[in-house]
């Protein structure tokens, strides 16, 4: 019900693939050649520290940021130069962090608003069925978004991003700030999404929980891409989650990268809703 | 730092700053105030030999525009104070004018002439005449007044609703002047008539154009460096920084108005009293549009902008005029040469500046800045070294009870969503405290709650024993509370050093003393060479560490650092400890410090607060908090 | 009794007015930050081709649906003229852009036209009146409340019931996230100029009806009445704009009526001082301020 009949079935093919991507905040360099590759299908865990450039891949693929070198295909197309809304009706969507709900509108309404790129008549079809498939969002469809907690908020967000059916979906830390519970379920979405064959990149903090529920990871440190590999491989590696917990460099097997590295300079984001930092 | 046995010259410096302070005047005072005068002085010789050229042996027509050029020229660079300083837009200064130039009228036109005029006149008015310099005098006081009256509700809707309300309101405040203008027949004489002087008793030397004009260049020019002037323009640059590192936004731009509105009015009264006329319509939009547009082709933000935007503009309004005369023959141009091209020149002039350089010809740039003068008037020279060994700065006296900076049960929601709950954090003077916590646990947000920049559901904050509740920004900052933000918010127009200075400033330091802390943290934190670049052209490293060099030099009791190495590489993060650990030495603060990567905190901190959804889930040493189960699960998931 | 049903149907239809602009400003300022001073452009506009059609003796049926069709193409072109090419610039300069449209606008009538007023023919109902349980109304009033109402309830159909109008909500709540919807910025931008030249046109119906004069400076009051309506309802939101609007009208009227006559030409200038004086007390505006937000 949530992935097209279309998507769902299964290409071997690649469906992204970014190549030597670099993104800079004015001076400040985020991205020092990212290449990766998502095949059709796949899950992909984007894990690393805060700060590491991972919501400025999601960004770099959904082009809300502009890569100033390096290519970005989808589908066999580069798009590297599209706008944002072109990419959202070539069929991606990201579930940005924080959220984002609009809290003004009622939850119906962001699920429509979400729908804008279809055509009308299935625009209301789809969200009714999101409505169905989400309990939550079935109690409160006619109240304000702004009045959801976190975990229903979370998945509003997921909801709406997947009102249009996209192919590939991103999500940018869809657990922040959520109690390990509504977490939990955030996951599980995640997996079902993934078990009918829907193409993720999920970028989360919490290393283990992302893995177990990936097919390939890659993680990011300074705006490189410092290991790669299966999700499960890089599971067992112990020593790269003390790079998380503040061990040095040494201890975490990962070299220390030279230049300047990531940090929105003048990039002032104020999310509207959910929590901060 | 504490040089043991310090240099002949330093010495000797220390003993001229001894002996300034004795005279009570600050030589880097006195000095400033010769740099600022010099450049009025210049701006006034270089337009008055302009005008004296363009005006010799042509006659009466070339100095009358002359002489409005004059006038016009002292209201643009009124305008300028507040518009340039606070980066509010204002269309309510012509209005003021318009209060002050009917005053001014009303008190000076002599009795027997006002009564065929308005012999209703209300108040006595009609009964009444004072000489002329009385009356200009009159009525600046009296636009005064009403400018501190309107001028309350502009700053507090300002800082309510952000500059566009302001600026709403101030266009209310034309159109007030100008109805009433139009309406109060009694004492206006109508819209038709207005008032005028008896032919033959206008002005008549044009000298008091001069002096009005070379008072405005004064003004400008004393205000733009003068403690209030800097404070606003910090405002201007970013509020919530201001008022988080102490200043008050609204006091300055209350100044700014207020001197500004006093040299408008003098113009206005200056206007009226040369033309020999009032009327509504002479101050209303059309002097609006004049006036703003010759401040924007200049450049809002300099003064040296304001009068030559006053001198083009002024030469393009009279070459249209000219254009559009009825002498001339337009031949082919008929259609297009008209009345009203003066308004559609102006008008485009206007849009084509914002749409293509919105900071006009000259930006922020002054007359003192060419490269001569600068050598000439030792305008921002390189900071000496800094050499007050004074040390870690004593407890203030008074209202310090303990040494802590303590938050209890504190809680914050947005749109009802809980993002600290009952959080508490207590941190000693003199240590370094980290405050960690996966993303989105309510760190940010509890620096915030302790600025005082988000609202408070419940819970305490205090500093050494001074409660902070209740309290706006900027005096929870001067408690002493400085902080760092997680996205720069530096004063991104103003120099390196003045992003300092202006800090120091805003806590109290006379002008010598915030120039000699401000050399001193520039120096600590490693950006001598680049004192003299504005912020936004900084590149990163050197942007995070001047917004630590200003944060500290406040010399606060509590330094709160939202991640200060986000961005940065190993090395450059080892650096940072260092310089962090300097400061806080040298200061003798505490340290309150987000990060998220644990290497640093480990190497810096002596305590760690763990935060997890909005709660302390862990609190300890370094060696606690690393091996404490609960924040590895927070962390990792496990 | 009946004066004061009198009076409120008149401030209500006076009101109204200023709500359909005020709306439009509040509109346009959610979408793009931007108070819109020549929003009155579109009346004097409108107010001009009227004059130019009533001279080519076109009567009121045409008239106002091309006064409604021009404030929207108006709008819908200084957009795209203008405010275009300063979206992402400081309020200050947004600011200073519409002032200068607004001037070049008026200018451009001064020159090509007159710098003085054009007078056409009002309707002839105009001045009528009809009695309804004993209390005699002017028909133009209760045109003016019928128009409004449902110009109102279509704006608040359009932005609360079509997937137009929750885009144009969702852009003037948060542009990025909107964007990230796929909504075209270009296209919501428009459409909230769209209805706000819409709403506008409406109003000039009226306004122009009542006055039946076109002059280079014809929408400079309404102009301002909106954009006080809006920001007396606290700029943004956009029921406030209505109330703010109908609390204006309201206040006029009952300044009109109860002032010594010999003030009575006062009232605008005493409504703006009342205004600039309300933002001591309240700086935010009259209506109670929303949740929190983070800064």
């Amino acid at each position: 019900m949530l992935v097209d009949a279309e998507t769902s079935a299964k290409t071997d093919g690649e469906l992204l693939s970014l190549e030597s991507i670099e993104v800079s905040y004015g001076p400040v360099r985020a991205l020092f050649g990212i290449s990766l590759s998502v095949g059709s299908g796949e899950t992909v865990a984007l894990i690393g520290p805060n700060g590491a450039g991972k919501s400025s891949v999601l960004h770099a693929i959904i082009g809300l940021r502009r890569p100033n070198r390096g290519r970005i295909r989808y589908k066999g197309h580069d798009i590297t130069g599209l706008p944002t809304q072109q990419r959202i009706r070539l069929g991606m969507a990201l579930v940005p962090e924080h959220r984002r709900i609009l809290a003004t509108l009622t939850v119906e309404e962001n699920l429509l608003v979400g729908g804008m790129i279809l055509p009308r008549r299935l625009r209301q079809t789809r969200a009714n069925e999101m409505i169905e498939r989400f309990e939550v969002l079935k109690r409160k469809r006619s109240q304000q978004a702004g009045v959801l907690s976190g975990g229903e908020a979370q998945q509003l967000a997921i909801a709406r991003a997947l009102m249009p059916s996209p192919e590939l979906l991103l999500m940018d830390e869809p657990t922040l700030g959520l109690a390990p519970l509504v977490a939990a379920q955030v996951f599980g979405l995640i997996k079902e999404l993934r078990e009918r064959g829907m193409t993720l990149i999920v970028v989360d903090q919490n290393p283990r929980r992302v893995l177990n529920s990936a097919d390939s990871a890659y993680l990011i440190r300074t705006g490189h891409i410092v290991q790669s590999g299966s999700a499960d491989q890089l599971a067992t590696r112990e020593d790269l989650f003390g790079s998380f917990l503040g061990g040095s460099p040494e201890d975490s097997g990962v070299e220390p990268m030279a230049g300047p590295a990531v940090g929105s300079r003048k990039t002032v984001e104020t999310p509207k809703s959910g929590s901060d930092d | 730092m504490n040089a043991a046995s310090p240099s002949q010259s330093q010495r000797r410096q220390t003993r001229t700053l001894r002996a300034t302070r004795f005279n009570g005047v600050s030589r880097v005072g006195r000095d400033r105030v010769i740099a600022d005068l010099v450049s009025a002085a210049l701006l006034f010789a270089a337009v008055s030999l302009l005008g004296l050229g363009y005006v010799a042996g042509e006659g009466a027509a070339r100095e009358s525009l002359f002489t409005t050029l004059l006038i016009n020229a002292t209201v643009v660079v009124g305008l300028q104070v507040f518009l340039g300083n606070t980066g509010i837009l204002s269309f309510g200064h012509v209005g003021f004018g318009a209060v002050a130039g009917y005053t001014f009228a009303i008190l000076a036109v002599d009795v027997e002439w006002k009564q065929r005029l308005i012999g209703d006149a209300p108040f006595g008015a009609a009964d009444l005449s004072v000489p002329p310099l009385a009356a200009i005098t009159a009525a600046i006081a009296l636009t005064l007044v009403v400018a501190a009256v309107v001028g309350l509700g502009i700053v507090r809707s300002g800082a309510a609703r952000g500059d566009i309300a302001a600026t709403v309101i101030t266009l209310a405040v034309l159109f007030a002047a100008y109805e009433i203008a139009i309406n109060w027949t009694e004492i206006t004489g109508g819209n038709r008539a207005g008032i005028s002087f008896r032919p033959g008793t206008a002005m008549l030397g044009r000298s008091y154009a001069y002096v009005g004009f070379a008072l405005a260049l004064v003004v400008a020019q004393l205000y733009r460096s003068s403690r209030s002037g800097r404070l606003a323009r910090a405002a201007r640059e970013d509020d919530l920084a201001a008022r988080t590192l102490g200043i008050n936004p609204a006091r300055h731009q209350m100044s700014a108005l207020l001197l500004s509105v006093g040299l408008v009015a003098l113009g206005a009264c200056l206007r009226v009293w040369l033309t020999g006329t009032v009327s509504p319509e002479r101050f209303f939009i059309d002097y609006t549009l004049l006036t703003l547009t010759m401040l924007v082709v200049g450049g809002r933000s300099s003064v040296t902008g304001a009068v030559v935007g006053s001198v083009i503009v002024t030469a393009l309004v009279e070459f249209t005029r000219t254009i559009s005369g009825p002498e001339l023959d337009p031949g082919p141009f008929d259609i297009v040469i008209r009345p009203g091209l003066t308004d559609v020149c102006l008008g485009l002039a206007m849009l084509g500046f914002m749409i293509l350089r919105p900071n006009g010809l000259l930006h922020d740039r002054e007359i003192a800045d060419l490269p001569i003068l600068r050598r000439l008037l030792q305008r921002d020279p390189v900071p000496s070294p800094f050499h007050d060994t004074s040390g870690p700065r004593a407890t203030p006296a008074g209202a310090i009870n303990d040494n802590q900076l303590k938050l209890t049960d504190m809680s914050v929601e947005f749109d009802g969503l809980a993002v600290l709950s009952q959080a508490h954090l207590s941190v000693d003077r003199g240590r370094i405290c980290g405050l960690i916590g996966p993303n989105g646990a309510g760190k940010t947000t509890m620096l915030n709650a302790l600025n005082g920049i988000v609202p408070v559901l419940e819970g305490r904050a205090a500093v050494c024993g001074r409660a902070l509740d209740g309290l706006p920004s900027y005096k929870r900052a001067r408690a002493g509370v400085s902080r760092t933000f997680q996205n720069l918010r530096l004063f991104d127009d103003l120099t390196v050093r003045e992003n300092v200075e202006v800090v120091a400033l805003a806590h109290g330091a006379s002008r010598s003393e915030a120039r000699q802390n401000a050399a001193e943290m520039i120096e600590l934190n490693q950006l001598i060479d680049v004192a003299l670049r504005r912020a936004k052209d900084l590149d990163y490293g050197a942007s995070k560490r001047l917004e630590l060099a200003r944060a500290a030099v406040s010399q606060p009791l509590f330094l709160l650092l939202d991640e200060p190495t986000a961005g940065f590489t190993e090395p450059e993060s080892r650096l940072i400890v260092q310089q962090i650990r300097a400061i806080a030495e040298r200061i003798g603060c505490g340290v309150v410090v987000i990060d998220h990567d644990l290497a640093f905190i480990t190497s810096i901190c002596d305590e760690v607060y763990c935060l997890d959804q909005g709660s302390v889930i862990a609190h300890g040493s370094v060696s606690e908090i690393r091996s404490n189960p609960v924040v590895r699960a927070a962390y990792t998931g496990e | 009794m009946t004066e004061v049903v009198q009076q409120l149907v008149d401030g209500l239809g006076r009101g109204g007015e200023y709500a359909l602009i005020a709306l439009g400003v509040g509109l346009i300022f959610g979408v793009m930050h931007l108070v819109n001073f020549a929003h009155g452009e579109m009346i004097t506009v409108s107010a001009y081709v009227s004059y130019g059609l009533a001279l080519a003796g076109a009567s009121w049926w045409i008239l106002v649906p091309t006064i409604v069709l021009t404030a929207v193409l108006t709008s819908v072109l200084v957009e795209f003229v203008a405010f275009r090419w300063v979206r992402s610039s400081s309020d200050f300069t947004m600011l200073l852009t519409s002032f200068g449209v607004h001037f070049v606008v008026q200018a451009a009538f001064v020159m090509f036209v007159s710098a003085s007023s054009r007078h056409f023919d009002r309707p002839g109902w105009i001045t009528s009146t009809v009695s309804l349980a004993g209390i005699r109304f002017e028909v133009v009033d209760l045109a003016i409340i019928a128009a409004t109402s449902v110009s109102l309830i279509f704006a608040v159909w359009v932005l609360q019931r079509t997937v137009y109008g929750m885009a144009i909500r969702a852009a003037a709540e948060d542009f990025d996230t909107a964007q990230l919807l796929g909504i075209r910025p270009n296209q919501v931008i428009r459409a909230a100029f769209a209805l706000a030249g819409l709403l506008a046109g409406i109003a000039a119906v009226f306004f122009l009806m009542r006055t039946g004069r076109a002059a280079p400076s014809a929408g400079l009051i309404p102009m301002l009445k909106g954009v006080l309506a809006a920001l007396i309802g606290g700029l943004g939101r956009l029921q406030g704009a209505v109330i703010g609007g109908l609390l204006l009208g309201l206040v006029e009227i009952l300044l009109v009526s109860y002032l010594p006559d010999d003030i009575d030409g006062m009232v605008n200038g005493i409504i703006f001082v009342l205004v600039a004086v309300l933002f001591i007390f309240r700086p935010s505006g009259i209506l109670k301020v929303g949740p929190a937000q983070r800064p």
